[in-house]
């Protein structure tokens, strides 16, 4: 009972249900929209669907304790197998295997020497260590067997590969059960110690505090951003003890943090002052972000919802919320600053201008801790000699029998075996068969 | 303009398929070089036109390798399919399998230059200003492209094993010159070169996206679906090595598998937010 659970737990049929079965629900996961809200299901598959997907955690499958489990699965099938077969695979490596099971390898080619000028065996010593490898030479009852073993690590190719993976997947754990990632919202100028925690929700106290001294933002001439940059100083105890500058693909790490340029918001600096028109009438208003004001006249209320520094590559621009006296849904439109190029429509009886408009950047940050990130690399870098060994390092072996004819004539016998590879055998034969030719 | 080079290169690699194709119907090996030669000299073009667009993206101050949108990662993968299959099958590349080859990459052009995708070099943004980037968008694309030659491979596979007498199929494969024996030893070679790559891909990305987001994965469609890919060929290997299946199974996998890689390439751009769409 114990061993077929044992030889169930480290068959390769277990390694390719795990396979399929981690692979089915990754294409679940892809088909079924993630991480939505109870409704979102209710209104598509019914109460009765709704709540089977909850049960099952199919709302969120990659951290669903079903999916888990198959990776669980596969990670006990790997490490069950490597258990199992890493000795035996380390003493074929290390094993010189005799003259005995050489003897058994299929004959491949047989050739009969007949040059009076060279012995086979002088051309046997000069050819073979560039043709097929440095061989073994052992007389048995007349006969010399030449033996080359090739590629004979190449058994633990596979084996690297798994245990990487192994690796890889422990890391995933460790960063996932260790780890913590969450956000800081900088204005520049300001300095916090406080870290927005994301999953689960929280706040986190540094013991150290970060500054963004500056936010800048570049475009491109079409308006698509081309570069954002933070620059941080890292404080202890008042005291700065480090700067860096901060780039997207360019993280910057603070004692066991990493900090990734996460996104900007462009706010404006001090109140945004606008000229109303109505008919005849022009008004100034100053206003400041998400602020409701009352126009004069009771002619409604406006808001200044957002700004942005680059709308579609016209510059900066406020997004204007204005309700209309007596309520009724607030209508939403752009207003640029750049008054050269024309406006986009404006409903409402009013129109606005920017007059003054000042912009300045808070800058958001990503901070990340991942004790696990170090065994993912090391496993991926553990898996790229483990690829090379299992799928480009062919093992053969060839043993060559030299039996004398007499009259300086020899009977040569060359026979190999090889794994997979047929191809890479045959084409090793043609060489020798042309160099035998020659 | 680089894309003008395109059109010459798309009439050298459809020249070079109908040679190929002239010469395994009417048995006339000798076409098989000419045949070689245009589409290695479309290729050479090809990369010239590639060279070009990068030296043009400098040119325009905004210098990144024409790797970056779609239109580009066509253009790509069409040169990435001669690549692979030349560089590691050169004797295979012939009659019906170079046939296939300089078709599908001759398609794959066609598709770029008249899909009606746009082609302007556009400038990159941050997240993809990336040495990471271009190393895992290379390594993607000729994975992809080995695992096309493996499809063309197992295509061929069914074709040449397909029912018949004994005598029959040995006056067949004769015929096209080329044995299900060496289709499937090639089937599973392509698939190799492919795995391995793929494998270098998803782990260059996963770096990538280390740099450029702080999550090396976050489980996002492309993501998954190239995790899909390399589970089916995963099990592919491992069926071939550990349980031996060979043949109609194997190229029954290869199939499989490439449909998972053509999901990854076009399906989840094109599919699944118009699957979401609909679902909304
Ligand atoms: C997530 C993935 C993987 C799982 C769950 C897995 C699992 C297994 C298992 C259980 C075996 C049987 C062990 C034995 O009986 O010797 C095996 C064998 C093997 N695996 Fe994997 N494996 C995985 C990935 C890989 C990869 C990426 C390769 C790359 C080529 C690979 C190559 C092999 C080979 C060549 C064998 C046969 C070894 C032999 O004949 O001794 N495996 N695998």
């Amino acid at each position: 009972m114990w061993l077929s659970l044992w030889q169930g737990l480290t068959s390769v049929r277990l390694a390719l249900l795990s396979l399929l079965l981690v692979g089915l629900g990754s294409i679940l996961g892809t088909l079924l929209p993630q991480r939505q809200a109870l409704e979102f299901y209710q209104e598509r598959f019914g109460t009765v669907g709704a709540a089977l997907i909850g049960r099952l955690g199919l709302d969120d499958v990659y951290r669903s304790p079903i999916f888990l489990s198959f990776i669980a699965l596969l990670l006990l099938n790997l490490i069950a197998c490597s258990l199992k077969r890493l000795p035996e695979v380390w003493r074929q490596v290390q094993s010189q295997p005799g003259l005995e099971a050489y003897k058994t390898l299929p004959p491949r080619l047989q050739l009969t020497w007949n040059r009076p000028e060279q012995s086979p065996q002088q051309f046997l010593m000069g050819a073979l260590p560039r043709l097929l490898g440095r061989p073994k030479v052992v007389e048995d009852n007349g006969t010399t067997w030449y033996l080359i073993r090739r590629g004979r690590w190449g058994r633990l190719g596979p084996y690297i590969i798994h245990l990487s993976i192994i690796i890889v997947i422990i890391g995933a754990i460790i960063g996932n059960l260790g780890g913590f990632q969450g956000q800081i919202n900088l204005m520049p100028g300001e300095a916090t110690d406080v870290l927005r925690l994301t999953d689960p929700p929280g706040d986190k106290k540094l013991d150290f505090s970060i500054r963004l001294d500056n936010f800048q933002v570049s475009y491109y001439p079409n308006g698509t951003p081309q570069e954002f940059r933070s620059d941080l100083t890292f404080l202890q105890g008042g005291q700065p003890v480090k700067t860096a500058i901060l780039r997207v693909n360019d993280p910057v790490t603070f004692g066991h943090l990493t900090f990734y340029q996460s996104t900007y918001q462009a706010m404006p600096q001090g109140p945004v002052v606008l000229e109303a028109t109505l008919g005849e009438k022009t008004f100034m208003v100053e206003a400041s972000l998400r602020q409701r004001l009352p126009l004069p006249d009771d002619q409604g209320m406006i808001m200044v919802w957002k700004v942005e520094s680059n709308i579609m590559g016209l510059g900066p621009a406020v997004q204007l919320a204005y309700r209309p006296t007596g309520g009724g849904h607030p209508l939403l439109f752009w207003v640029l600053a750049d008054t050269s190029r024309g406006q986009p429509p404006q409903p409402g009886p009013l129109t606005f201008r920017i007059k003054e408009l000042a912009l300045t950047y808070s800058s958001g940050l990503l901070v990340k801790y991942d004790p696990g990130v170090g065994w993912v690399y090391l496993g991926f870098l553990l898996m790229l000699p483990g690829f090379w060994l299992a799928l480009f390092v062919p093992r053969q072996r060839w043993a060559i029998a030299v039996v004398p004819q007499g009259k300086g004539k020899y009977r040569l016998t060359i026979a190999g075996v090889g794994d997979r590879h047929k191809i890479v055998l045959q084409r090793r034969l043609e060489k020798l068969q042309a160099a035998f030719e020659e | 303009m680089s894309a003008k080079l395109l059109g010459w290169v798309l009439l050298l690699y459809f020249s070079g398929s109908l040679l190929y194709l002239v010469a395994a119907v009417f048995q006339q090996r000798p076409l098989n070089l000419p045949a070689r030669w245009a589409v290695l000299g479309g290729w050479g073009l090809h990369t010239l036109s590639l060279i070009w667009r990068w030296v043009e993206s400098h040119q325009l101050n905004i210098g990144h390798a024409p790797l970056a949108n779609f239109y580009e990662s066509l253009v790509f993968f069409s040169w990435a399919v001669i690549c692979v299959a030349y560089l590691s099958f050169w004797r295979q590349m012939r009659d019906y399998l170079g046939s296939f080859v300089a078709i599908l990459a001759c398609l794959i052009l066609a598709y770029a230059s008249f899909g009606g995708h746009a082609s302007d070099i556009m400038p990159l943004m941050p997240a993809l200003k990336s040495n990471w980037l271009i190393i895992h968008v290379i390594t993607c694309f000729l994975a992809y492209a080995a695992f096309a030659l493996g499809f063309g491979a197992a295509l061929l596979y069914f074709f040449v094993s397909r029912p018949a007498t004994v005598k029959k199929q040995r006056e067949r494969q004769a015929q096209l010159l080329v044995t299900a024996q060496d289709l499937d030893d090639l089937i599973y070679r392509a698939i190799m070169i492919g795995f391995f790559l793929l494998t270098l891909g998803i782990l260059t990305g996963a770096v990538w996206a280390e740099s450029a987001w702080g999550r090396y994965w976050s489980w996002d469609p492309k993501e998954t679906w190239s995790l899909i890919t390399w589970l089916v060929y995963a099990g592919l290997l491992h069926a071939r090595f550990a349980r031996g299946w060979q043949g109609k199974r194997i190229a029954l996998l290869a199939v499989v598998g490439f449909a998972a890689v053509l999901f990854t390439y076009f399906g989840v751009s094109f599919l699944l937010p118009g699957l979401h769409a609909y679902l909304t």
